[in-house]
Protein backbone atom coordinates (compact mmCIF):
# COMPACT_ATOMS: atom_id res chain seq x y z
CA UNK A 1 0.00 0.00 0.00
CA UNK A 2 1.64 3.15 -0.93
CA UNK A 3 -0.81 5.38 1.20
CA UNK A 4 -1.95 4.38 4.49
CA UNK A 5 -4.74 6.26 5.85
CA UNK A 6 -4.17 8.21 9.43
CA UNK A 7 -6.70 6.22 11.47
CA UNK A 8 -4.98 2.94 10.37
CA UNK A 9 -1.34 4.35 10.99
CA UNK A 10 -2.78 5.11 14.64
CA UNK A 11 -3.99 1.97 15.13
CA UNK A 12 -1.19 -0.01 14.28
CA UNK A 13 0.96 2.29 16.38
CA UNK A 14 -0.86 1.05 19.32
CA UNK A 15 -0.46 -2.16 18.81
CA UNK A 16 2.41 -4.08 20.57
CA UNK A 17 5.10 -5.21 17.80
CA UNK A 18 6.20 -3.61 14.44
CA UNK A 19 3.18 -4.17 12.23
CA UNK A 20 1.83 -3.15 9.14
CA UNK A 21 -1.31 -3.55 7.21
CA UNK A 22 -1.84 -5.25 3.96
CA UNK A 23 -4.88 -4.27 2.69
CA UNK A 24 -7.39 -2.44 4.75
CA UNK A 25 -11.40 -1.47 4.22
CA UNK A 26 -13.22 1.64 5.52
CA UNK A 27 -17.17 1.21 6.18
CA UNK A 28 -19.96 3.52 6.64
CA UNK A 29 -22.90 2.36 9.02
CA UNK A 30 -24.38 0.30 6.36
CA UNK A 31 -21.27 -1.66 6.02
CA UNK A 32 -20.86 -0.37 2.30
CA UNK A 33 -17.50 0.14 1.85
CA UNK A 34 -15.97 3.87 1.85
CA UNK A 35 -11.82 3.18 0.91
CA UNK A 36 -10.20 0.16 0.30
CA UNK A 37 -6.55 -0.88 -0.63
CA UNK A 38 -4.36 -3.65 -0.81
CA UNK A 39 -3.63 -7.05 -1.29
CA UNK A 40 -5.53 -10.31 0.56
CA UNK A 41 -3.64 -13.01 -0.43
CA UNK A 42 -4.15 -13.39 -4.11
CA UNK A 43 -7.08 -10.75 -4.12
CA UNK A 44 -6.37 -7.47 -5.13
CA UNK A 45 -8.91 -5.71 -2.42
CA UNK A 46 -8.68 -2.55 -4.34
CA UNK A 47 -11.00 -3.92 -7.41
CA UNK A 48 -13.49 -4.45 -5.02
CA UNK A 49 -14.73 -0.95 -5.43
CA UNK A 50 -16.59 1.34 -3.58
CA UNK A 51 -19.86 2.33 -2.49
CA UNK A 52 -20.83 -1.76 -2.64
CA UNK A 53 -21.67 -3.85 0.24
CA UNK A 54 -18.56 -5.43 2.25
CA UNK A 55 -20.37 -9.10 3.24
CA UNK A 56 -21.19 -9.39 0.32
CA UNK A 57 -17.90 -8.81 -1.69
CA UNK A 58 -15.76 -10.37 0.61
CA UNK A 59 -17.34 -13.16 2.64
CA UNK A 60 -15.04 -14.00 5.22
CA UNK A 61 -17.02 -10.99 7.18
CA UNK A 62 -20.16 -12.23 7.06
CA UNK A 63 -21.48 -12.35 10.63
CA UNK A 64 -18.76 -9.86 11.75
CA UNK A 65 -19.97 -6.59 11.30
CA UNK A 66 -20.84 -4.29 12.35
CA UNK A 67 -18.21 -3.28 14.29
CA UNK A 68 -18.29 -3.38 17.86
CA UNK A 69 -17.86 0.45 18.36
CA UNK A 70 -16.23 0.29 21.88
CA UNK A 71 -13.06 -1.92 21.70
CA UNK A 72 -11.65 -2.96 18.74
CA UNK A 73 -11.55 -6.41 18.32
CA UNK A 74 -9.03 -9.50 16.68
CA UNK A 75 -9.76 -12.62 14.50
CA UNK A 76 -6.28 -14.58 14.52
CA UNK A 77 -5.11 -16.84 11.86
CA UNK A 78 -7.61 -16.61 9.33
CA UNK A 79 -6.67 -18.76 6.19
CA UNK A 80 -8.53 -17.35 3.27
CA UNK A 81 -7.02 -18.76 0.37
CA UNK A 82 -4.14 -22.08 -0.28
CA UNK A 83 -1.21 -19.84 1.33
CA UNK A 84 -1.79 -17.29 2.88
CA UNK A 85 -3.03 -16.72 6.98
CA UNK A 86 -4.43 -13.01 7.90
CA UNK A 87 -4.73 -11.25 11.51
CA UNK A 88 -8.09 -9.71 10.59
CA UNK A 89 -8.48 -5.88 12.91
CA UNK A 90 -11.71 -4.30 13.46
CA UNK A 91 -11.92 -0.59 14.83
CA UNK A 92 -14.17 2.34 14.87
CA UNK A 93 -13.42 5.95 14.55
CA UNK A 94 -14.47 9.04 13.74
CA UNK A 95 -13.50 8.39 10.06
CA UNK A 96 -16.16 4.87 10.09
CA UNK A 97 -15.11 1.16 11.03
CA UNK A 98 -12.05 -0.15 9.29
CA UNK A 99 -11.17 -4.06 8.56
CA UNK A 100 -7.31 -4.49 8.44
CA UNK A 101 -5.91 -7.49 7.29
CA UNK A 102 -2.35 -8.18 8.87
CA UNK A 103 -0.72 -10.88 7.39
CA UNK A 104 0.34 -13.97 9.90
CA UNK A 105 1.28 -16.47 7.34
CA UNK A 106 5.05 -17.00 8.56
CA UNK A 107 3.66 -17.42 12.15
CA UNK A 108 0.68 -19.50 11.66
CA UNK A 109 3.05 -21.77 9.17
CA UNK A 110 5.60 -22.07 11.82
CA UNK A 111 2.34 -22.83 14.50
CA UNK A 112 0.90 -25.72 12.00
CA UNK A 113 4.34 -27.54 11.61
CA UNK A 114 5.27 -27.49 15.46
CA UNK A 115 0.83 -28.13 16.25
CA UNK A 116 1.18 -31.12 13.55
CA UNK A 117 3.83 -33.28 15.45
CA UNK A 118 2.26 -32.71 18.65
CA UNK A 119 -1.24 -33.54 17.43
CA UNK A 120 0.08 -36.66 15.61
CA UNK A 121 1.42 -37.87 18.19
CA UNK A 122 -1.60 -37.43 20.48
CA UNK A 123 -3.83 -38.93 18.14
CA UNK A 124 -1.21 -42.07 17.72
CA UNK A 125 -1.58 -42.33 21.50
CA UNK A 126 -5.73 -42.08 21.09
CA UNK A 127 -5.44 -44.60 18.86
CA UNK A 128 -3.21 -46.93 21.11
CA UNK A 129 -5.65 -46.40 24.08
CA UNK A 130 -8.52 -47.30 22.60
CA UNK A 131 -6.38 -50.48 20.51
CA UNK A 132 -7.64 -49.13 17.03
CA UNK B 1 -28.32 -13.91 -2.14
CA UNK B 2 -28.95 -15.22 1.52
CA UNK B 3 -25.61 -16.06 2.97
CA UNK B 4 -25.07 -17.13 6.66
CA UNK B 5 -21.74 -18.39 8.59
CA UNK B 6 -21.51 -21.98 9.71
CA UNK B 7 -18.99 -23.05 12.11
CA UNK B 8 -17.47 -26.59 12.18
CA UNK B 9 -16.73 -27.62 15.77
CA UNK B 10 -15.10 -30.64 17.76
CA UNK B 11 -11.75 -31.70 19.04
CA UNK B 12 -8.66 -32.67 16.92
CA UNK B 13 -8.45 -35.08 14.14
CA UNK B 14 -12.37 -35.75 14.36
CA UNK B 15 -12.76 -34.84 10.37
CA UNK B 16 -14.02 -31.12 10.15
CA UNK B 17 -11.54 -30.59 7.85
CA UNK B 18 -12.19 -33.81 5.51
CA UNK B 19 -15.94 -33.02 5.74
CA UNK B 20 -15.41 -29.78 4.65
CA UNK B 21 -13.01 -30.84 2.09
CA UNK B 22 -15.91 -33.86 0.63
CA UNK B 23 -17.98 -31.11 0.61
CA UNK B 24 -16.82 -28.38 -1.23
CA UNK B 25 -14.41 -29.44 -3.41
CA UNK B 26 -15.43 -33.33 -3.75
CA UNK B 27 -11.88 -34.59 -2.68
CA UNK B 28 -10.54 -36.60 0.34
CA UNK B 29 -7.34 -37.50 1.59
CA UNK B 30 -6.00 -40.05 4.40
CA UNK B 31 -3.20 -37.42 5.20
CA UNK B 32 -3.87 -35.70 8.64
CA UNK B 33 -2.70 -32.16 8.63
CA UNK B 34 -3.99 -29.69 11.36
CA UNK B 35 -5.87 -26.55 10.54
CA UNK B 36 -4.27 -23.77 12.55
CA UNK B 37 -6.51 -20.62 13.01
CA UNK B 38 -9.78 -21.16 11.03
CA UNK B 39 -10.24 -22.14 7.19
CA UNK B 40 -12.60 -20.26 5.70
CA UNK B 41 -14.67 -21.93 2.47
CA UNK B 42 -18.08 -20.97 0.64
CA UNK B 43 -20.41 -23.16 -1.02
CA UNK B 44 -23.68 -22.19 -2.34
CA UNK B 45 -26.76 -24.87 -2.06
CA UNK B 46 -30.43 -24.64 -2.70
CA UNK B 47 -33.08 -25.08 -0.13
CA UNK B 48 -36.16 -24.90 -0.69
CA UNK B 49 -35.60 -23.41 -3.81
CA UNK B 50 -33.78 -20.33 -2.09
CA UNK B 51 -30.17 -19.82 -3.00
CA UNK B 52 -28.26 -20.40 0.44
CA UNK B 53 -24.37 -19.51 0.24
CA UNK B 54 -22.84 -20.97 3.46
CA UNK B 55 -19.62 -19.56 4.88
CA UNK B 56 -18.19 -22.35 6.53
CA UNK B 57 -15.66 -21.06 9.32
CA UNK B 58 -13.38 -25.02 9.23
CA UNK B 59 -11.97 -24.10 13.28
CA UNK B 60 -8.93 -25.63 14.57
CA UNK B 61 -10.05 -28.89 16.81
CA UNK B 62 -6.67 -28.15 19.72
CA UNK B 63 -7.47 -27.46 22.83
CA UNK B 64 -4.24 -24.72 23.68
CA UNK B 65 -6.34 -22.12 21.98
CA UNK B 66 -9.08 -22.43 24.06
CA UNK B 67 -9.45 -18.50 24.52
CA UNK B 68 -9.61 -17.70 21.08
CA UNK B 69 -12.38 -19.64 20.06
CA UNK B 70 -15.30 -16.99 21.12
CA UNK B 71 -13.88 -14.88 18.59
CA UNK B 72 -13.78 -17.47 15.64
CA UNK B 73 -17.80 -18.21 16.74
CA UNK B 74 -18.47 -14.30 16.34
CA UNK B 75 -21.27 -14.13 14.21
CA UNK B 76 -22.18 -17.75 14.03
CA UNK B 77 -25.85 -18.67 12.61
CA UNK B 78 -25.35 -22.21 13.17
CA UNK B 79 -22.72 -24.88 14.09
CA UNK B 80 -21.74 -28.78 12.74
CA UNK B 81 -20.68 -30.11 15.91
CA UNK B 82 -18.49 -33.36 14.84
CA UNK B 83 -17.38 -36.16 17.17
CA UNK B 84 -14.64 -39.37 16.01
CA UNK B 85 -16.83 -41.95 18.04
CA UNK B 86 -13.63 -44.22 17.15
CA UNK B 87 -11.95 -41.87 19.92
CA UNK B 88 -14.01 -41.37 23.23
CA UNK B 89 -12.60 -38.82 24.56
CA UNK B 90 -14.12 -36.61 21.47
CA UNK B 91 -17.65 -37.10 23.03
CA UNK B 92 -16.53 -34.91 25.72
CA UNK B 93 -14.72 -32.44 23.88
CA UNK B 94 -18.36 -32.31 22.05
CA UNK B 95 -20.18 -31.39 25.18
CA UNK B 96 -17.59 -28.92 26.61
CA UNK B 97 -17.78 -27.16 23.11
CA UNK B 98 -21.55 -27.32 23.15
CA UNK B 99 -21.30 -25.78 26.21
CA UNK B 100 -18.90 -23.00 25.28
CA UNK B 101 -21.33 -22.23 22.36
CA UNK B 102 -23.94 -21.19 24.61
CA UNK B 103 -22.01 -19.22 27.07
CA UNK B 104 -20.92 -16.95 24.44
CA UNK B 105 -23.90 -16.97 21.88
CA UNK B 106 -26.93 -18.77 23.75
CA UNK B 107 -28.65 -21.40 21.87
CA UNK B 108 -27.75 -21.94 18.41
CA UNK B 109 -29.18 -24.61 15.53
CA UNK B 110 -26.64 -27.51 15.01
CA UNK B 111 -26.13 -30.80 13.63
CA UNK B 112 -24.44 -33.47 15.37
CA UNK B 113 -22.11 -35.55 12.84
CA UNK B 114 -21.21 -39.01 14.56
CA UNK B 115 -18.49 -38.92 11.38
CA UNK B 116 -15.57 -42.02 10.04
CA UNK B 117 -18.70 -44.43 9.76
CA UNK B 118 -16.04 -46.40 7.53
CA UNK B 119 -14.84 -47.95 10.60
CA UNK B 120 -17.80 -48.17 12.62
CA UNK B 121 -16.38 -51.10 14.12
CA UNK B 122 -13.96 -49.44 16.39
CA UNK B 123 -16.94 -46.81 17.11
CA UNK B 124 -17.11 -46.58 21.07
CA UNK B 125 -20.06 -44.79 21.87
CA UNK B 126 -20.64 -42.76 25.40
CA UNK B 127 -24.31 -42.85 25.30
CA UNK B 128 -24.94 -40.28 28.19
CA UNK B 129 -23.55 -37.78 26.38
CA UNK B 130 -24.92 -38.63 22.73
CA UNK B 131 -28.38 -38.39 24.17
CA UNK B 132 -27.90 -35.34 25.62
CA UNK B 133 -26.59 -34.08 22.43
CA UNK B 134 -28.69 -35.67 20.13
CA UNK B 135 -31.81 -34.05 22.17
CA UNK B 136 -30.81 -30.65 21.17
CA UNK B 137 -29.38 -31.08 17.83
CA UNK B 138 -31.35 -30.59 14.51
CA UNK B 139 -30.41 -33.81 13.66
CA UNK B 140 -27.84 -36.69 14.57
CA UNK B 141 -26.02 -37.61 11.10
CA UNK B 142 -23.66 -40.88 10.65
CA UNK B 143 -20.80 -39.40 7.99
CA UNK B 144 -18.29 -41.24 6.47
CA UNK B 145 -16.53 -38.04 4.73
CA UNK B 146 -13.69 -40.71 3.40
CA UNK B 147 -16.81 -42.52 1.30
CA UNK B 148 -18.59 -39.50 0.78
CA UNK B 149 -21.50 -40.84 3.42
CA UNK B 150 -24.17 -38.50 4.58
CA UNK B 151 -21.71 -35.85 3.89
CA UNK B 152 -24.50 -33.63 2.02
CA UNK B 153 -26.87 -34.38 4.49
CA UNK B 154 -25.47 -32.30 7.24
CA UNK B 155 -25.78 -29.09 5.15
CA UNK B 156 -28.59 -29.63 3.47
CA UNK B 157 -30.02 -30.36 7.60
CA UNK B 158 -28.32 -27.10 8.44
CA UNK B 159 -29.46 -24.97 4.79
CA UNK B 160 -33.20 -25.82 6.16
CA UNK B 161 -33.20 -24.35 9.53
CA UNK B 162 -31.52 -21.05 8.23
CA UNK B 163 -33.88 -20.31 5.65
CA UNK B 164 -37.26 -19.15 6.38
CA UNK B 165 -40.08 -21.11 5.32
CA UNK B 166 -42.79 -19.74 2.98
CA UNK B 167 -45.64 -18.22 5.19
Amino acid sequence: MNIIPESITRYLKDLDGDQCADGYLCLNDKQEILANCGFVGVSNSTNIGTGVNAVQSIPVLEGLLPNNVEEPSIIYCVHIDNDYYFDIHFFHDSVGSWVLFIDSTSSAKKMQQEQQTRLTEDFKNDNRRTGN
Amino acid sequence: MLQKKVCMLGSFAVGKTSLVRRYVESVFSENYVTTIGVKIDKKTLSVNDVDLALVLWDVYGEDNYKSVLPSYLRGMAAYILVIDPSRPATFESAENLHSRVLETLGPKPFVLVLNKSDIKSDWEINKTILDQLSELALATIETSAKNDIGVDEIYQTIGRSLVPTAQ
